[in-house]
């Protein structure tokens, strides 16, 4: 059973996706925080880590996030699924998609918009934990 | 058919020209008049060479050796060129604005050393040669603060002075072009050439001191706007946060609605009626409608404010982008049996915002496709013409009433044909068009007839291809 991690400070989010992913057999952890980050996923160690962008604390708490595991030796190889209700490519502040991803603008793996698919949650997740062998 | 123009200087406040504040005023100020410096000085070395040319020509009413004015040029050119080369170096460099004043005073005690000789053969007191060093007098209180200008002025009246006081010791040859009198009066009676020398040097301080008022004035002026610049900025900034919390926390909301009604829809939460199942379906389509409302008001307020640091302006090559936008609505075509065709010809290269440009193509596409008929066809054209790049989006949809055309790019505003064939939409999208277009300098052009179609062009000021930065989406 695949673990992963829900880093967001909206209940409602964490309760929806986790609702979704325990029915598709996975366990989940929801932390409301990017406090101490790194230890908790040294702790937990996930498989995946479903990581939000904005938080009360910092608008941008969710990149931040992303470079400081990216920065660990131990847990740069988990992936990360950024997620955002704020992603409108017409918004000015985060004009971002996939194509945008960078391992120096934004470490994660892959990122999808809020609210989420079911389908669609579930297809990247499994695109993240079985990535096509590539030639 | 009816016709429409919307053009960026028609409108109430002027977007068409991009604005190109720099990080560093100051900096770029002096970069453009070392430039206007060096430029000058081009023209200064082709005099010189034409007066030498002058000069050797027979039966000139005066005297110069050739080889003054020929050395001049020459010495212009090779400082010149070497000027040229340490600017461009420095362009790209941190702190350049230290370079720069140093480059300007060396270039212009370079233009001292070769108004001296010029001074000196010319005959340093039968000509007014020495006005020459009353323009760097000028423009050395245009670049420098009013200390360092004056002391431009001490070193002016010391080149100015120095043939003659250096002819007057007898370590100079006399040097005259009308007639030597003149000189060996002056030069011959110490009283005369004190006179003399002291009466330039009050006309250089004079000039300086009336030239410094006016630019002290000018240069409070630049503060103040400089101020005012680093305030707009620190507000953009501000803004963009404000926007950013704002928009998250209006649409965070509606965000966990619509992924309830998705784990409801999707069975999550156990067996619903069909009915209920229907109700969920519009509850989340209008959380959806609302989501994108949201976005739209906000955005719209942004454009509207929008001031120097949001206008990324990069070079993009317009037909990626209009593929992609092609590409990604002919999926939403397609639910309709809508067509879209692309027509575009080599890279065309405009300078923009790509996040605003896919909003402005993506409203205009998304428009046609709405207001097309079942199975009907919208064509995409872009087209590269003499320094323009035309978009042209045509669909063969319900069209624009006569009546609403001047409406259409008002906010909230919908004509009635539109409504009836599609019933929710914001009125927003047209307007964000404009504002989008006119911060980049195009000019949209509309024509439409009822019931047979509406074609958007947009007329965009074309470059050319960027040797590296640009971006093909």
């Amino acid at each position: 059973m695949s673990r992963i991690l829900i880093v967001d400070d909206d209940y409602d989010i964490v309760d929806s996706l986790s609702i979704i992913l325990e029915a598709n057999d996975f366990e989940v952890e929801a932390k409301m925080d990017t406090e101490d980050l790194s230890t908790y996923v040294a702790d937990y160690n996930p498989d995946l880590i479903i990581l939000d962008i904005m938080f009360p604390e910092d608008a941008q708490g969710g990149f931040a996030a992303a470079r400081e595991l990216s920065k660990s030796e131990r847990l740069r190889h988990i992936p990360i699924l950024l997620l955002s209700a704020v992603n409108q490519r017409s918004n000015m502040s985060f004009a971002f998609s996939d194509a945008d991803i960078s391992d120096d603008f934004m470490p994660v793996n892959a990122f999808i918009e809020k609210p989420v698919e079911p389908k669609l949650l579930l297809a990247r997740i499994q695109e993240l934990l079985h990535p096509p062998a590539t030639g | 058919m009816e016709k429409i123009i919307i053009q960026p200087g028609a409108m109430e406040c002027d977007w068409g020209k991009r604005p190109t504040v720099e990080r560093d005023i100051h900096t770029r100020v002096l970069f453009d008049r070392i430039w206007w410096f060096i430029t000058m000085r081009w023209y200064a070395a082709m005099g010189c060479f034409l007066g030498a040319l002058i000069t050797s020509l027979p039966d000139v009413p005066f005297q110069i050796q050739a080889r003054y004015p020929l050395a001049v040029g020459f010495g212009l050119l090779i400082t010149n060129t070497l000027y040229y080369l340490i600017t461009k170096n420095y362009a790209h460099r941190k702190n350049r604005g230290y370079s720069y004043s140093i480059i300007i005073r060396f270039q212009i005690l370079t233009d001292f050393v070769c108004c001296s000789l010029l001074t000196y053969a010319c005959g340093t007191v039968e000509t007014p040669v020495f006005t020459l060093f009353l323009t760097h007098i000028i423009l050395s209180t245009l670049f420098f603060e009013s200390r360092q200008s004056l002391f431009t002025a001490f070193e002016a009246w010391l080149f100015a002075t120095l043939p003659l006081i250096l002819q007057c010791f007898g370590w100079l040859q006399l040097n005259s072009i009308f007639n030597p009198s003149l000189l060996k009066l002056v030069v011959g009676s110490a009283p005369l050439t004190v006179i003399f020398v002291t009466a330039i040097g009050f006309c250089f301080l004079v000039t300086w001191f009336l030239v410094n008022e006016i630019t002290k004035s000018l240069r409070i002026r630049e503060g103040q706007v400089v101020e005012t610049v680093n305030m707009l900025k620190r507000m953009d900034v501000e803004k963009s946060q404000t926007t950013l919390r704002a928009t998250h926390e209006l649409k965070a909301p509606f965000a966990a609605i619509e992924s309830y009604v998705f784990l409801l829809r999707d069975g999550y939460a156990g067996e619903i009626p069909k009915k209920a199942q229907n109700i969920i379906c519009r509850i989340g389509e209008r959380c959806e409608l609302l989501r994108g409302r949201i976005t739209e008001i906000i955005h719209l307020s942004n454009l509207k404010t929008l001031v120097l640091t949001e206008m990324n302006f990069k070079p993009l090559e317009l037909g990626a982008l209009l593929e992609k936008e092609v590409r990604e609505n002919s999926v939403v075509g397609a639910q309709r049996n809508i067509r879209i065709n692309y027509e575009h010809g080599p890279p065309t290269w405009v300078s923009g915002s790509r996040s605003h440009l896919y909003t402005l193509f993506s409203n205009l596409i998304r428009n046609a496709i709405n207001y097309s008929y079942e199975n009907g066809v919208v064509d995409v054209r872009l087209k590269a013409e003499e320094g323009k790049a035309r978009v042209e989006i045509r669909d063969r949809g319900i069209g624009i009433p006569a009546k609403n055309m001047s409406k259409i790019f008002d906010e909230h505003f919908r004509s009635n044909n539109a409504v009836t064939h599609k019933k929710w939409g914001s009125g927003l999208g047209l307007a964000m068009v404009k504002e989008t277009a006119r911060m980049h300098g195009a000019v949209i052009h509309v024509n439409s007839v009822e019931k047979e179609g509406t074609v958007f062009q947009i007329n965009f000021k074309r470059i050319s291809q960027p040797e590296e930065g640009g971006t093909h989406e």
